[in-house]
């Protein structure tokens, strides 16, 4: 994305492939790739425990609100991917924590309650309706959800403090101590029931292969036919693999007649030698006059369709890559 | 010219409805700084990203 900067000309909002664009400054490491996920979710704890602060909540609510976001598997997930998902979440907590401190500015201190939040339940509720009736994914209520926490975290408080003051002792403890556990149980510890390999652990393995694999069959050929050599890739993975791990195997960049590389375009080159990761011969011989099968990857733990992806090498194809990519619009 | 504002004040750790002590105000409440144990709970989120990445078998994700 950040290779193809096109700001609201795509499918995925900007600031994503701004990120990644700066994100390469600092190299193609791990790390640097999801240093602002990271950053975004630790944000995002904070803006869980100012929510509770600004709906009056005191130290325990603060803490109570905050670990959900900080331990549960949607934030964490969120958290340690480099996707718009994080910062979806972190715009609009922060959109409703400015919505609750607007609201409290609007009342006397004699307000009591909740009124002054009114506009933020109003908010959350039509913002939680409109994403079911539009068959939301689930986890596209994610962004209401630390608010929501905040919320609760405030009531349960509110709720021990009025049990202490009517004399209860181990009441509040217990009702403190129960909410507490509640998060850490459905929290982090449920993660390892996602074993054996959940999809986003399968989603990160075999792509170095792939390329490894690739660059294999590209300097297997002639330095007359590497330079009118295009790399395809066959689904937006295998492309992103080529353009991620290519260049440190010495490999051009990749087109792809898929999804958003589409977008991006067939390059300059007529593709009068193509090299593509992925699909099958039946797929692949209505387009050349000479398929040969450049290689294998297998990668056991990868997503099932990744688990043995051929490489074709394609010579002399009946078009130009030019006069094929219209055909190719809209294909997924 | 505005009435001088009132002094600020600053809530209790935890208050039984949450709201900060102090005289009444005029516009609304303050609220206290943010817990501390919060904001150690956002550091160690942060570091347990940075350093799951640091060490982690798993590559990038296809997304």
């Amino acid at each position: 994305m950040g290779r193809h900067l096109r700001l609201f000309g795509m499918d995925f909002p900007p600031l994503i492939a701004l990120l990644a664009e700066a994100a390469r400054l600092f190299g193609d490491s791990l790390l640097a790739l999801r240093f602002t996920p990271a950053l975004a979710h630790a944000a995002l704890v904070l803006l869980a425990g100012l929510l509770a602060r600004e709906f009056g909540g005191g130290r325990f609510a603060q803490l109570l609100a905050a670990l959900p976001v900080a331990l549960t598997p949607l934030f964490l997930r969120a958290g340690n991917l480099f996707q718009p998902v994080v910062f979806d979440q972190l715009w609009w907590t922060l959109t409703l924590l400015l919505l609750a401190r607007l609201g409290r500015h609007g009342f006397p201190a004699a307000s009591r309650g909740w009124l002054p939040f009114r506009a933020v339940g109003w908010a959350c509720l039509v913002s939680f309706v409109v994403i079911m009736l539009l068959r939301g994914k689930p986890y596209y209520a994610g962004p209401l959800f630390p608010t929501l926490f905040a919320a609760g975290a405030v009531v349960l408080q509110r709720l021990s403090d009025g049990w202490r003051e009517r004399g209860h002792a181990a009441a509040p403890r217990v009702l403190r101590g129960g909410a507490v556990g509640l998060v850490l149980v459905f929290g982090a510890l449920i993660l390892p029931l996602g074993l054996p390999l959940p999809q986003d652990y399968a989603d990160m393995l075999g792509w170095p292969a792939q390329a490894a694999a690739v660059a294999r069959a590209y300097h297997s050929l002639s330095p007359a036919e590497r330079r009118e050599t295009v790399l395809i890739g066959t689904n937006y993975g295998r492309a992103g693999a080529l353009d991620f791990f290519g260049p440190r195997h010495g490999l051009p960049p990749a087109v792809a007649p898929v999804g958003s590389y589409w977008f991006f375009g067939p390059g300059e080159k007529p593709g009068r030698v193509l090299l593509v990761l992925g699909g099958t011969r039946a797929e692949l011989q209505p387009y050349c006059r000479h398929l040969t099968q450049a290689g294998r990857v297998a990668e056991r733990w990868a997503v099932p369709e990744e688990q043995a992806v051929s490489i074709w090498l394609c010579r002399r194809p009946y078009h130009t890559l030019q006069a094929l990519w219209p055909r190719w619009e809209g294909q997924n | 010219m505005s009435a001088a504002p009132a002094p600020a004040t600053r809530a209790p750790a935890d208050t039984a409805t949450g709201r900060a002590g102090g005289g009444p105000r005029e516009e609304c409440e303050e609220r206290g700084r943010l817990a501390a144990p919060v904001a150690a709970l956002a550091a160690v989120v942060l570091a347990a990203h940075l350093v799951t990445n640091l060490v982690t078998p798993y590559g990038v994700h296809r997304d």
